[in-house]
């Protein structure tokens, strides 16, 4: 009863603070209001959850899992919409991207709680719908808008109609979740979101999509989660290979982070109990780790002004050595880095998947090979390489503050400190 | 008594070792990332004390095992996680492999460090070198004191990473940056197999620990499995440990990863990362011997790569790559060594040749001084050429030979374009298709739409006006 109603209060907190954002008098204004309410409502739902947290670490709870996972996603998804917020670029997003902003988070703070399956497949809507008036008024944005709409969205009302009728849901909530991780060939839409939306907007996007995939075990029946187990083992290992070959910075890192969520599926799926409970820390790692480095690399294309490419290095570590070990730490704690939050993740999903499921479990080793690879070169050519003009912004410190709390997060989480 | 307290309080110990390493990279790193600028003495004097410490502790624990206070053991030190019947143990080995390859380790990086000092002074990377130098230690003190394959897994990536972003330390030329990828993508590609070794033994034994068979004198890995999943396992070690060592085929990132300063070139490509490879079959070597297949291919392999070495090395137009060719010859014919069963004479191999390299990479850039000066005093110019007259030259007077030292035995240009080259092509030609399709289909419904369709006449109205 209790963590519900911070619950509430929370999700109320970050539409307040869309609203907020939307009524305030300019851009810098607008981020702090609405950084402030995402902050209050991080701050309820975490309340609710340390007071009924029990004794023992996080690490080892699988008996209560689910209501503990839920909870956690939930609070994981708020905070890092404090982040995503704290590191917008004002100029690059006008009031109403971080209203859209707002509105994400707190949709992916409350699809962990819907009533009904059918409900946590048509309630990402209203995320997408928010971000559709975003993509709208961008170059490009209307063909991503369309795509966003029929891919994961039509699917969508299509599989909560499925559930709700209870006619064919297997095979439709299979579909709708495998076009919502953008499992190649149904990632179309995902690449171009990542190509036309502010970075900070995409990675409200990644939140959602975390989030509902902690939900789905519910939705999909139990005879189809074999065969979507394997199918999103092959999606992680070919959004690996398709990150591997891009050409633009902001597609590899969609790639990426669509890889990690297959991974995530895949273990969500899987029999073995380390496996779900490593699923739940895939998911964690995509929206701390993950969802950092994609905010990081926005707050580098802002510096520069201009969308990056990987064809060759650019330099960037003479001006902004601090970004560029941010965006390091990150990315290879994102990739599993030992010690770190992404380590126990992919510890866990492989040591708990394999027996079930050895082949798939193989491929999703080699996924994450590749994916630390991507990751390595991102940091290579976007870092690395003859230094241009130089140029005094590094990481500011309201900047340095939150990529800090960040990477401290993602350390603290693999040790079991937070929350317990 | 005596033994009883040393065993209680080893645990404590050991994980010192790893972790003043790990003490002294946040303490170099973290003032630096706020902004706090730091002296090269502040700097060296952290660095010093945290390997002075772990080597203080490493000593200690090899003077208890020295001392016969302690026999080869598996020290516990706590549960890192653990969900169901699956835990994260972290344990430490103590036995005289660990010990000396350790010991060694840290000694290298002291002597390296102390080095650097003098030889990075004033570069723009200065700080960053320490800093990787440490966690490189923490490595390697990792991989040495590891009790299980989960441990030794975390200091194998830790160093590979330093590895990486030491190679591409002089980060204003292109060159550094192709070839960190290079290295990394040969390490990440080769440590699949290492982590599908350990998920297959923790899946079917529960656990892959390392134990002490009987009386043997160092810990290992037993021999559990049998059959194909004893060939799995057992390939599976020695393709990870192909890959850190610059075996054939992959052994092309070795010479490009001298690009680094020189002493990290020594200390990682002359003494201690890429012998890692070897230390692996080391400790698990009742693997490699579980199959005569095993044994006979890393044998193969071994003996294909001091030649291919020894061949390339002699036609190398820069000491550092004539050098890096001469250590993937000797790390061949030590990986042979462990095929045929060797194994002390293969840690001597390992100890020796790490020691002996090391001091010819940091010699190298002042042999090019003294050589110039040389040249000066002499007032003519000192030939290089290869005298293909004298003993084993002669091979490169056959075309195909010298062809083969000349293009590196072909194998990054196979690599590169019959491998690489091939899969990106494809995989880019799959997202053209891709970024074609889902713009036509976009655009499709766009135009269906009743505003599509208004605003499609409004932009062929603007057009024809």
């Amino acid at each position: 009863m209790y963590p519900d109603l911070m619950l509430t209060v929370g999700i109320t907190c970050a539409m307040v603070g869309a609203l907020l954002s939307v009524l305030a008098p300019d851009r810098v204004m607008a981020r702090r209001a609405a950084t402030a309410a995402l902050a209050a409502a991080t701050l309820a739902v975490g309340v609710g959850l340390l007071l009924h947290l029990p004794e023992r670490s996080m690490l080892a709870l699988p008996p209560e899992l689910p209501w503990l996972s839920a909870r956690v996603i939930a609070f994981a998804a708020l905070g890092s919409g404090v982040v995503a917020l704290a590191l917008s670029p004002a100029l690059r997003m006008s009031r109403y991207d971080l209203a859209v902003l707002c509105v994400l988070v707190a949709t992916a703070a409350a699809v962990p709680f819907a009533a009904a399956p059918w409900l946590v497949c048509v309630l990402p809507l209203v995320g997408f719908a928010a971000a559709t008036a975003s993509l709208a008024a961008a170059p490009g944005g209307r063909e991503a808008a369309v795509l966003l709409l029929i891919l994961p969205g039509l699917l969508g009302v299509l599989a909560g109609a499925a559930l709700g009728f209870g006619t064919a849901s297997g095979l439709a909530a299979g579909g709708w979740l495998l076009a919502l991780l953008a499992a190649p060939p149904l990632h179309a839409w995902y690449l171009r979101l990542a190509q036309v939306l502010p970075l900070n907007l995409f990675a409200g996007i990644v939140i959602l999509q975390a989030s509902v995939l902690e939900s789905a075990v519910a939705v999909v029946p139990e005879p189809a989660r074999k065969p979507l187990s394997w199918l999103l083992a092959f999606a992680a290992l070919g959004n690996a290979l398709l990150a591997l070959a891009q050409r633009d910075a902001r597609r590899a890192c969609a790639c990426i982070v669509a890889s990690q969520l297959a991974v995530a599926g895949f273990a969500e799926f899987s029999t073995g109990e380390a496996a779900v409970v490593g699923g739940t820390f895939v998911l964690l790692t995509v929206v701390t780790a993950s969802t950092g480095f994609v905010l990081l690399l926005g707050a580098l294309e802002a510096r520069l002004g201009a969308a990056l490419s990987l064809v060759r290095p650019h330099g960037c570590y003479a001006s902004w050595p601090r970004l560029a070990n941010a965006f390091l730490v990150l990315g290879l704690v994102s990739a599993g880095l030992p010690l770190t939050l992404g380590y126990v993740a992919s510890d866990l999903v492989l040591r708990g998947a394999f027996a079930g499921a050895a082949v798939p479990t193989t491929l999703v080793v080699v996924s994450g090979a590749l994916n630390a690879m991507t990751m390595m070169k991102m940091y290579l050519y976007l870092f690395q390489g003859a230094a241009g003009r130089a140029q005094p912004s590094d990481l500011r410190p309201r900047e340095l503050a939150v990529t800090f709390g960040l990477m401290v997060s993602a350390f603290a989480f693999a040790f079991g400190l937070l929350p317990g | 008594m005596l033994p009883e307290l040393l065993r209680a309080t080893s645990a404590h110990v050991v994980l010192l070792v790893p972790a003043l390493p790990v003490l002294a990279f946040a303490a170099v790193l973290l003032p630096r990332l706020f902004g706090r600028a730091t002296s090269e003495a502040y700097t060296y004097g952290v660095v010093a004390t945290g390997v002075l410490g772990a080597s203080l502790f490493m000593g200690l624990l090899a003077a208890v095992l020295l001392a016969g206070l302690g026999a080869p053991s598996v020290v516990g030190a706590g549960r890192w996680f653990a969900v169901g019947h699956d835990a994260f143990e972290v344990r430490f080995g103590l036995d005289a492999l660990g010990l000396a390859y350790g010991g060694f380790s840290l000694l290298m990086v002291a002597l390296v460090a102390a080095f650097s000092r003098r030889y990075l002074h004033r570069e723009q990377g200065f700080h960053r070198f320490y800093a990787l130098l440490m966690l490189f230690a923490a490595g390697l003190a990792l991989v040495s004191l590891a009790g299980s394959l989960d441990m030794l897994l975390i200091g194998w990536e830790l160093v590979g990473i330093s590895s990486t972003l030491l190679i591409a330390f002089f980060n204003q030329r292109p060159g550094p940056v192709r070839n960190a990828l290079r290295a990394f993508v040969t390490y990440r590609a080769c440590d699949v197999g290492l982590v599908i070794a350990i998920v297959c033994l923790h899946v079917n034994f529960g656990d892959a620990d390392f134990v002490r068979p009987g009386n043997a004198a160092w810990l290992g890995m037993p021999q559990r499995a049998a059959g194909a999943l004893s060939l799995l396992i057992g390939f599976s070690l020695m393709f990870a440990a192909m890959g850190k060592s610059a075996q054939v085929p992959f052994s092309g990132w070795l010479p490009r990863a001298m690009e680094g300063p020189t002493p990290s070139s020594a200390i990682f490509y002359g003494a201690l990362s890429v012998h890692l490879g070897p230390f692996l079959l080391l400790r698990c070597h009742e693997q490699v011997h579980a199959s005569p297949l095993i044994g006979g291919a890393l044998i193969g392999v071994g003996l294909a790569t001091a030649l291919h070495g020894a061949l390339v090395g002699r036609v190398q137009t820069d000491i550092k790559s004539m050098l890096a060719y001469g250590s993937v010859t000797q790390v061949g014919l030590i990986m042979a060594e462990i095929g045929l069963g060797l194994h002390l004479v293969a840690l001597l191999h390992i100890i020796g040749h790490a020691g002996y390299r090391t001091l010819q990479i940091l010699r190298a850039p002042s042999l090019l001084h003294d050589r110039h000066h040389l040249e000066q005093m002499l007032g003519h110019h000192v030939s290089h050429a290869i005298d293909l007259d004298s003993g084993s030259n002669r091979w490169l007077t056959l075309p195909r030979v010298y062809r083969h030292a000349l293009e590196r035995g072909g194998l990054d240009a196979l690599l590169t374009d019959r491998v690489i080259g091939v899969l990106l092509d494809a995989l880019r030609g799959l997202d053209a298709a891709e970024q074609r399709w889902s713009g036509r289909l976009a655009r499709a419904v766009l135009a269906a739409l009743p505003r599509g369709r208004r605003a499609g006449r409004n932009e062929e109205k603007a057009h024809v006006s």
